[in-house]
């Protein structure tokens, strides 16, 4: 941990000017993660305004727990972790969706991610219809390109059991999309 | 070649891309404008007080509440990472397991031989966590004391809060004693009652 963090945690009751480096530093951390996040969110959900919503909900999130979550070695996973249990919570992903059509109804059809061509929203549909875990898998280990240890990190579980996760989702990848895979070691 | 691959990793392209265009929403710049505004109003607040009253009564001016501490969760660091739940009239009407007890920095949970998880939520009177020896230990009024480790396997009797297909949460009165971390994984289970198989 550096020093920098280690004074941010043990100034956490009192609001200062000096609080300004750790909204920037927040800033920043949201900067970066904003499309990221839409972009795992949005594999996994299928629908722009949702991924959108759940991306915002998962770094406000961060937000409101700062002061804990910014001390982390690497908060992104912390990120990356809440976001996918949000993304493919069929509840949130319906109370959200929800929420997003009546917003976007009220200011008209001003979307902000664009749709994916044909091809590859087909992909994505292949994928959200896999297992919970082999999707999450499957997400994390293409649109991140996380390593083994990464997604393992994330999920909670070991690299051996990420490989099993996506050894069996690109199995059934196969047959949905009628394309070929030769395995690599 | 690898076709699966290639459409793969051509679709999360796209994704990245797509998701590239999404500009970060304005509701978070309001609330970080406020933060920036309560921050210089609070630094102006104190020259003020430092002009009038001089240095001593700025030592003794109250401090003002951050908008993190404002928000802050629930958790109580003496549970450690366990979810626990105010003491309730129990619904010991399923059952979770048998599953390995994986224990993280914060959240306790239950895997089973499918690689389904899940997060006990204990009640606050049956159950209490030593963060030296990380175990927690389950006392029911009914029965002897369980000890329960990292990779022990259980096997919890109470109700889901989800429906098991969707993880939708039943619409149920929870007092927290310390909630849930937003990142623990799995099926959140009103835990009742502790057995090993």
């Amino acid at each position: 941990m550096s020093v920098a963090t280690t004074e941010y945690r043990a100034r956490s009751t009192v609001s200062t000017p000096r609080d300004l480096p750790r909204i920037e530093r927040f800033d920043a951390f949201y900067r970066d993660e904003f499309p990221r996040a839409v972009a795992l969110a949005y594999a996994l959900t299928g629908n722009r305004a949702v991924s959108e919503d759940v991306a915002q909900e998962t770094l406000l999130a961060a937000h409101r727990h700062w002061d804990r979550i910014g001390t982390y070695d690497q908060p992104t996973a912390w990120v990356r972790r809440v976001l996918i249990n949000r993304a493919t919570s069929f509840h949130r992903r319906r109370t959200v969706e929800w929420r997003a059509v009546l917003r976007l109804a009220s200011r008209g059809a001003n979307t902000i991610v664009p749709d994916l061509e044909p091809e590859d929203a087909e992909v994505w549909a292949a994928v959200r219809e896999l297992p919970r875990r082999q999707a999450q898998a499957i997400a994390l280990h293409y649109v991140e390109e996380l390593s083994l240890e990464e997604i393992g990190e994330v999920l909670g579980c070991s690299p051996g059991t990420v490989k099993t996760h996506l050894h069996r989702a690109r199995t059934r990848l196969i047959g949905r999309l009628g394309v070929r895979y030769e395995e690599t070691t | 070649m690898n076709q699966l691959d290639d459409r793969l990793r051509k679709a999360s392209a796209a994704v990245r891309a797509a998701a590239g265009q999404a500009a970060p929403r304005p509701i978070l710049k309001e609330a970080k404008a406020m933060w920036k505004k309560l921050a210089m109003a609070f630094g102006g607040a104190l020259i003020g007080v430092a002009l009038v009253v001089g240095g001593a009564a700025l030592l003794r001016s109250a401090p003002l509440e951050s908008p993190a501490a404002a928000t802050s969760t629930t958790r109580t660091d003496s549970f450690g990472p366990l979810a626990v739940r105010a003491p309730a009239p129990g619904g010991d009407t399923a059952m979770w397991g048998p599953g390995r007890v994986v224990i993280a920095a914060r959240c306790v949970s239950l895997v089973n031989e499918d690689g389904s998880e899940a997060v006990p939520a204990w009640k606050a009177d049956e159950v209490t966590w030593d963060a030296e020896t990380e175990t927690i230990t389950y006392a029911h009024p009914d029965s002897d004391p369980i000890v329960i480790r990292a990779g022990d396997t259980i096997i919890l009797g109470g109700s889901s809060l989800e429906d098991d297909e969707d993880a939708v949460p039943i619409d149920r009165d929870i007092e927290w004693v310390a909630e849930p971390d937003p990142s623990c994984l799995g099926e959140l289970f009103a835990t009742d009652s502790v057995r090993l198989p």
